[in-house]
Formats: structure tokens, C-alpha cells, sequence
């Protein structure tokens, strides 16, 4: 039987003009059009065909050569996009999406429900082999176009977290003439919705977009052209902002605000939610198995110190996975303050002698390189000798996972969906499970969260899920990073989002 | 002369068949499945196991190889497992980017090397200077003479862009205003090796009778040093060259990423890191083709340059 679901539904927010994206802009003001804004990336786009795209880099740019389904707020509160409202049937199994009208592609072909159909069916193909069939496939049963402006998705087993990826890479929408033109040639002739147009791509060097004069959000894009510029490294980059070649760089550390923090025309702006670095360890063989060494690392810890040598005091200290600001966020109940008599009693009751030596592995990156030598003069004070040895960067977390690397730093950017994160970590069969956590109850709440469509019940599963992963300690939280972006103060709506990508879609620059 | 050249292009076959084999074997061996490498880090043990069974990554080696061979022989060098790209379409413009840097640097370098060092006979401050270069040249590491012509002349005079790089067809001032610092970049260790190997030979060359003859004629030291020492001291500056060119079309790694020019060291060096497998192999046909060929023609010049060495 199908139900509807009222207080799901989400109104279109009007129809033909504004896409009901009302993200807070990074200054107020009347936009002008008119004008190139000039972005510093690192040099990691590969492809612009989002069947294929992973690296990070490539994430902005296809927001603007394309649309999504839905979108995501800075909260990660989802919203329309391309398709303006959608309804929950079937106790979840079946999602039915209105899409907005008078949308073409750059090439002049409509976008319309067969066009989203032939999104799905490629993402979702054998032999094409992108990599989100296998996140794809056990979630979709089937899409069915219902009429030229709806279609419906219906789902194997209730899965809210598909939402949010139709955010994100599985929702951007490829015109299917291109597709089929192009073939695998579509990641150098992109082809989408969106409000820029590819004019020019040197690999590795600079990309160019250009305005898209037919974009349906009427009034939009502000800007006439966005370049890309590859640097090399950040340092480079500081510089190019400085000497005006270009106008906007992110992914800077703390230590960049001193050289930029008082030059004439340059502002600086602080992520909204940084990266989480947390430390992990294998939990289900010695020494890591044993909760009071855990218990007692996780109080030796000096979590503000850390804070302010690496990160200049700016981050945010962390006591669980999830930060504040989501709509998942919950209270912090577990907590482990710095407090170093309690450590070495709990190390005394964990039966550990001290002068025990650990391994601790490091990549050469010099923040982890920081937090691990500051961590190591800590535990040395309880008395643990930590024995720190140095890894490559390229094979560090796929060395995590194969479990060759035990007790390291790592970082985690977050999910649009708290299933996302949570569930790749925690969950016992979790791919990412590289701590070996284990723990029914847990697995329990995870699966249940996974597939419960009520907002409010998911806070309160996440929020217990949080809660007893800080009792068990598979990780030991430290902060969420501080990460800074540089940009020319004549430039306005730059949105940086939570999952780490600036939006440029909406960008001015004043005269 | 034909013979000598029919038989050194003979053994490029053979070469590349080795060469390429013994480069797959290693990438496949020591780097294992790019798999994990083309699914980023949302690598499920499932999306691995299937990306292996759609390119392949389970089978063998050797059938692995065999399946590219195959293909590269008729010229298709597959598709980037990162970009899906066709791995031609890449190489390709990347090619004329690479040899223009390296064309400029190298001319720069010998020019100037063999034109200061025989010109310091008898002007003792050239002398001093070229040395001084020279050991510069050689001993400070490429990205950090790059970095600090970068903070010099664009961060602090702003006389040069810092980085990039603009096609002739997009304004030639831009073009070279972008090529001076990392030509520059390139051509400090040239200056300072082809320095170094021209002067060992000088010395050797001054000791001859001919020059003793020459200067007894009553010649300038400096017409002596450039019509008759030079021409002869050349030799292994030449042979050098011919061996320097052949690695840099691998690329001058370093300069290229420093400046952000899209040339073949940076394709190559970013293909090993991300297990890009087409391209790897494809640069390393490249680079054997190029060594190969320079090689040749450097003993060409060598056998032109002087007429007692027979090929």
C-alpha cells in the first residue's frame, strides 16, 4: 500500500526563475554582472564526466558545468534543484520527484524525466563501471518515468541516505545526446545544465568556463567567465592571490591568516566545518584492545594545546565524529578532558608497566607530522614511549585498511548524510573499518538509521550511536581542522560548503 | 653511414618490447591493483573486485601485458584509467610543451657555456664568474632556484607571471613572458655541467701541438680558443647533450610541476602516482623512443664533427 508521507513533502520553492537555493552569501549587496573571477586549485582534475569523477578538485567545477537533483543547505538540509519537489511513498521504497521546467542541456537538448532515467542507467551499468554502481546497486530497484516532467525511483529497501547523494555525484545530470555522442571523450566535452559552459582546458594548467546565456535560473550566473589556475603548491598560491593573478584560494592552513591577514583588498573566511582529525587504532588485538589504555590515552591527550600549535587555536575541539551545525548534531555527553593524574591512574589499572613502547605511524604531511610528535611528548608524560614511524602518503590509507598500519592520525571530510560517515567507520562490515570495532549494539542503531526515514528519529539514533562510540573509544576525536580560504575583496557569493567544496555558481564581483 | 643508422633502428623493436614489458611488470608487481587507486576513497572490497574483472586486474601479468602490447602495436595506447581520456590525446599536446623548454634551455645552456668558457682565456673575471655559475648550476636543487626567481621577479618586482603556461597562438609576449623562469630554471644545471665537461676538454685540447702551432702564427688567444680549441673540445659536449635531451623528454619533473606546465614529466610523474598504467607505459615508449633517437644523432654529429670517427 502506499503511503504519502505530508510531512515529507517538500513545496517547490516557485517554479520557472529562483531554484530555491538561498544560501547565506559571503557578503551582502546588489550583484553586479559581469566579470572573470580567477580560482587557485590543486592539480587533481581528471575528469569532467561525473560517472568517473573522485578527486576533490573536480567537485566545483562540475557543480557549475552541471546541476543536481537536489541540493544541500549548510546544515546539509536538503534542497530542490532540478527536481523541485519530491514525495516519500511506500514507507520509503519509492521516491516520486516533479522536475522543474523549461530546463535545457548546453546542447539544446531537453532535460526531462528519460534524461534522468539515462543518468541512472548509466551510473548504474556494468560495463560503463563507475564507481558508484556498487554504492548504487544494492540501494535502486528501479527508475520509472511517470511523465516528461516526473519520475520515480523505487528502492530495494528504505534508504534516506540516497537523498543526499543525489546532492552530490550520483545527481549531477548528463545530457544523454552527449553521452551517447561522446562516449568516453564526455570527461573532456562535458555536457550538463549548468550555468557555465567549458570554453577552454589545459590539463594540469588552467581551465576555463564561460557563461551559460540559456541557463534556466533567469538572472543567473552573475559572472561572464570562471578560470581555474592549477598551483602547484599553497604557498605558490598565497602568493598569486597576493599579486592579483588570482582571486580566490582555499585549503589554506591557519598560518596563511599571517600572511594575509592585513593586506589591502584580501579577506580571509574560516571553513564552516573542518575536517575531523581523529586518531585510530585497532581495537580487537593488544595493546589497543584493552578499554582502560584507551581511556587512559584519550585523558593524556592535550587536545587545546594541540589546537593551538597546529591550528593557531582556530579549529574546533572534537568529542565525538559529528560536529555541531548539522542537522544530526546532539550534545556532548561523553567527554575526556585533559587530565593527566586520572591517565596514569587508568594506565596503572590497565595493567600497562611504564616505558611501554607503541608504534605510532605518521605520513609526512607536517600538521599530521605536528599532532603526532606533540601527542607523543603527551603520552611520554604518562609514561608510554611512543615509537613513531614514518609512511608514504600514497599508499597510507590503503594501508590502514589492509590493517598494516596500526594507531595513526587520520581525517575524515563529512557526508551529506549521516550514514555516510558513520556507517562506513563504525558498522562492523563498514569498508572503512579499519579499528576493527565491533559492536552489536551499534551495528543495531546503524542499520536502523540507514533505513528510518523520520528526521527527528534519525538525530536520536545518531546521537546514541555517537554517545557509545565515545564510551568505546575505536577513535580518540581531536579536533575539526580550521581551514581558511584567501580571496580579493571585491568578490562576493562564494559559498563554501560543509562538504568542503566552495560554490561558485552564484559568485559577483563588484567593479 | 645508412648501415650504421638501419642498424641502430633495427634494435628499437626488441628494445621496446623489453623496456615496456619489464616497466608493466614492475608497475603491476610493486604497485599492485589500480583499482583502489581509480575508486578513491570510497574503495568498497566490492567496487574493487569489480573494477578488476571489467579492466582485468585479476588475470595474469603476462596476459595483461600481452593485451596492451597487442593494442600498441597497431598504435592504440588505451584509454587513462583516471580521465578515461585517450591516452594519445594526452600525450600529445604535451609533447611540442616538453620539447620547447627543453629545446630552449639546452641552446641557452650550450651558447652560453661554450661562448663564457672560451672566452675567459686571458679575461680572468669571465672565468671566475662562469666557475661560480657553473657550481651554482649544478649544485642548487631545481625547485628551489625556481621558487626563488618566482618570490624575485613576480612576488616582489612583478615583472614576470608566476606560473602557467600560454600557447604562441594566444600572444607571443605572454608566451615568453611565461617561458623565461622556468627556462632559466632548466638551463642552471645544463650551464653548469656542460661547463664543466667543456673545460675538462679544453684543458686537454690546449695541450696540443695545433694549438701551440696556432698561437706561434701569432693568433688572438680568443681566435684560437673559439676557431680552433673550441670545435675540438665540442665533442663530449655534444655526446652529453645528445644523452641530456633523451632524459628530458621524460620531462623536467621538477621545473614543470614548480610552474604548472603541462609537459610530459608532469603527466608521467602524476600517471606513476595515481597507477595510471596506459600512460606510464605510453611515456616510457616515449621515453625510449626519444633516447634512442638522440643518441643517434648525437653520433651522427660526432662522426660529422670529426672525420676520424667511422660508423
Amino acid at each position: 500500500m502506499n503511503t504519502l508521507h505530508r510531512r515529507d513533502v517538500l513545496a517547490g520553492m516557485g517554479s520557472i526563475g529562483l531554484a530555491g537555493v538561498s544560501w547565506p552569501a559571503m557578503a551582502q549587496g546588489t550583484p553586479t554582472s559581469g566579470g572573470t573571477l580567477t580560482i587557485g586549485i590543486n592539480d587533481d582534475t581528471k575528469t569532467l564526466d561525473p560517472t568517473f569523477s573522485i578527486q576533490q578538485a573536480e567537485r566545483q567545477i562540475l557543480h557549475l558545468l552541471y546541476n543536481t537533483l537536489l541540493t544541500i543547505d549548510v546544515d546539509f538540509s536538503l534542497k530542490p534543484e532540478l527536481a523541485k519537489s519530491w514525495t516519500v511513498e511506500n514507507d520509503g521504497k519509492r521516491y516520486v520527484f516533479q522536475l522543474q521546467d523549461n530546463v535545457k542541456f548546453q546542447d539544446g537538448t531537453p532535460f526531462d524525466a528519460a534524461a534522468v532515467k539515462f543518468n541512472f542507467e548509466r551510473r548504474l551499468d556494468e560495463k560503463i563501471a563507475s564507481p558508484q554502481r556498487t554504492q548504487l546497486a544494492p540501494i535502486i530497484d528501479s527508475v520509472e518515468v511517470l511523465s516528461p516532467l516526473s519520475f520515480a525511483i523505487n528502492l530495494k529497501n528504505p534508504s534516506p541516505g540516497l537523498l543526499a547523494e543525489l546532492a552530490d555525484r550520483v545527481g549531477f545530470m548528463i545530457s544523454p545526446t552527449a553521452a551517447e555522442k561522446y562516449g568516453k571523450d564526455l570527461g573532456t566535452n562535458p555536457v550538463g545544465t549548468g550555468a557555465f559552459k567549458l570554453k577552454q582546458w589545459t590539463q594540469g594548467t588552467e581551465l576555463t568556463l564561460e557563461r551559460n546565456p540559456n541557463y534556466w535560473e533567469s538572472g543567473k550566473p552573475y559572472l561572464d567567465t570562471i578560470v581555474f589556475k592549477a598551483n602547484p603548491n599553497t604557498a605558490i598560491g598565497v602568493q598569486r592571490l597576493m599579486v592579483g593573478e588570482i582571486d580566490y584560494i582555499y585549503g589554506l592552513q591557519p598560518d596563511a591568516l599571517r600572511q594575509l591577514g592585513d593586506k589591502p583588498g584580501i579577506k580571509t573566511e574560516k571553513s564552516k566545518i573542518g575536517r575531523w582529525y581523529t586518531y585510530e587504532w585497532q581495537v580487537d588485538k593488544p595493546p589497543f584492545d584493552n578499554p582502560k589504555l584507551r581511556q587512559a590515552i584519550a585523558h593524556a591527550i592535550d587536545r587545546d594545546r594541540l589546537n593551538q600549535i597546529t591550528m593557531e587555536g582556530q579549529a574546533t575541539i572534537a568529542n565525538g565524529p559529528i560536529p555541531s551545525g548539522l542537522w544530526w548534531s546532539s550534545p556532548d555527553n561523553v567527554v575526556y578532558p585533559y587530565d593527566v593524574e586520572k591517565a596514569k591512574k587508568l594506565l596503572a589499572e590497565a595493567g600497562i608497566a611504564p616505558g611501554t613502547e607503541i608504534p605510532m605511524w605518521t605520513t609526512p604531511t607536517p600538521v599530521d607530522r605536528r599532532l603526532n610528535q606533540l601527542v607523543a611528548e603527551q603520552l611520554a608524560a604518562i609514561g608510554l614511549k611512543i615509537n613513531i614511524i614514518p609512511a608514504a602518503i600514497s599508499d597510507f590509507y590503503s594501508r590502514q585498511v589492509s590493517r598494516a598500519i596500526n594507531f595513526s592520525i587520520t581525517n575524515w571530510t563529512q557526508r551529506a548524510d549521516p550514514d555516510g560517515l558513520l556507517f562506513i567507520l563504525f558498522h562492523s562490515k563498514g569498508f572503512a573499518n579499519v579499528t576493527g570495532y565491533n559492536n552489536p549494539k551499534v551495528d543495531e542503531l546503524l542499520a536502523s538509521g540507514r533505513v528510518t526515514q523520520d528526521r527527528e528519529r534519525r538525530k536520536q539514533i545518531y546521537a546514541e550511536i555517537k554517545d557509545q562510540i565515545m564510551r568505546d573509544l575505536p577513535y580518540i576525536p581531536i579536533f575539526f581542522a580550521a581551514e581558511f580560504a584567501g580571496y580579493n575583496s571585491k568578490l562576493n557569493g562564494v559559498v563554501w560548503m560543509p562538504d568542503n567544496h566552495p560554490r561558485f555558481r552564484y559568485a559577483w564581483k563588484v567593479k | 653511414m645508412a648501415g650504421f643508422i638501419l642498424r641502430r633502428l633495427m634494435w628499437f623493436l626488441p628494445n621496446a618490447v623489453i623496456l615496456t614489458f619489464v616497466l608493466f611488470a614492475a608497475v603491476t608487481v610493486w604497485l599492485g591493483s589500480p583499482a583502489a587507486m581509480m575508486l578513491g576513497r570510497d574503495a568498497s572490497p566490492a567496487a574493487i573486485a569489480e573494477i578488476n574483472t571489467v579492466y582485468g586486474f585479476d588475470l595474469p601479468t603476462w596476459q595483461q601485458y600481452l593485451r596492451w602490447i597487442g593494442a600498441a602495436l597497431t598504435g592504440d595506447f588505451g584509454r587513462s584509467y583516471a580521465s578515461h581520456q585517450a591516452v594519445s590525446a594526452m600525450i600529445l599536446p604535451a609533447i611540442p610543451i616538453t620539447l620547447e623548454l627543453t629545446a630552449w634551455a639546452i641552446l641557452l645552456a650550450l651558447v652560453t657555456s661554450l661562448g663564457l668558457n672560451s672566452l675567459a682565456v686571458g679575461r680572468h673575471v669571465i672565468g671566475v664568474l662562469s666557475s661560480g655559475f657553473s657550481i651554482v648550476g649544478i649544485t642548487f636543487p631545481n625547485f628551489m632556484l625556481g621558487a626563488i626567481l618566482i618570490y624575485v621577479f613576480s612576488v616582489k618586482l612583478g615583472w614576470l607571471p608566476t606560473a602557467g603556461w600560454i600557447p604562441w597562438q594566444s600572444g607571443v609576449i605572454d608566451h615568453l613572458t611565461h617561458l623565461i623562469m622556468p627556462v632559466l630554471t632548466l638551463f642552471a644545471y645544463y650551464f653548469g655541467s656542460f661547463s664543466m665537461i667543456y673545460r675538462a676538454e679544453y684543458r686537454a685540447v690546449d695541450q696540443q701541438l695545433y694549438v701551440r702551432v696556432a698561437h706561434s702564427k701569432g693568433l688572438s688567444p680568443t681566435r684560437v680558443s673559439f676557431r680552433h680549441i673550441l670545435p675540438n673540445a665540442v665533442l663530449p659536449v655534444v655526446t652529453f647533450i645528445g644523452i641530456s635531451i633523451g632524459r628530458l623528454v621524460g620531462g623536467a619533473v621538477v621545473t614543470e610541476t614548480v610552474f604548472s606546465i603541462p609537459g610530459l614529466g608532469r603527466l608521467f610523474v602524476g600517471a606513476i602516482a595515481s597507477y595510471d598504467f596506459p600512460v606510464v607505459l605510453a611515456m616510457g615508449m616515449i621515453v625510449l623512443t626519444s633516447v634512442m633517437i638522440c643518441n643517434l644523432l648525437a653520433d651522427i654529429v660526432l662522426a660529422s664533427l670529426n672525420p676520424q670517427i667511422r660508423l
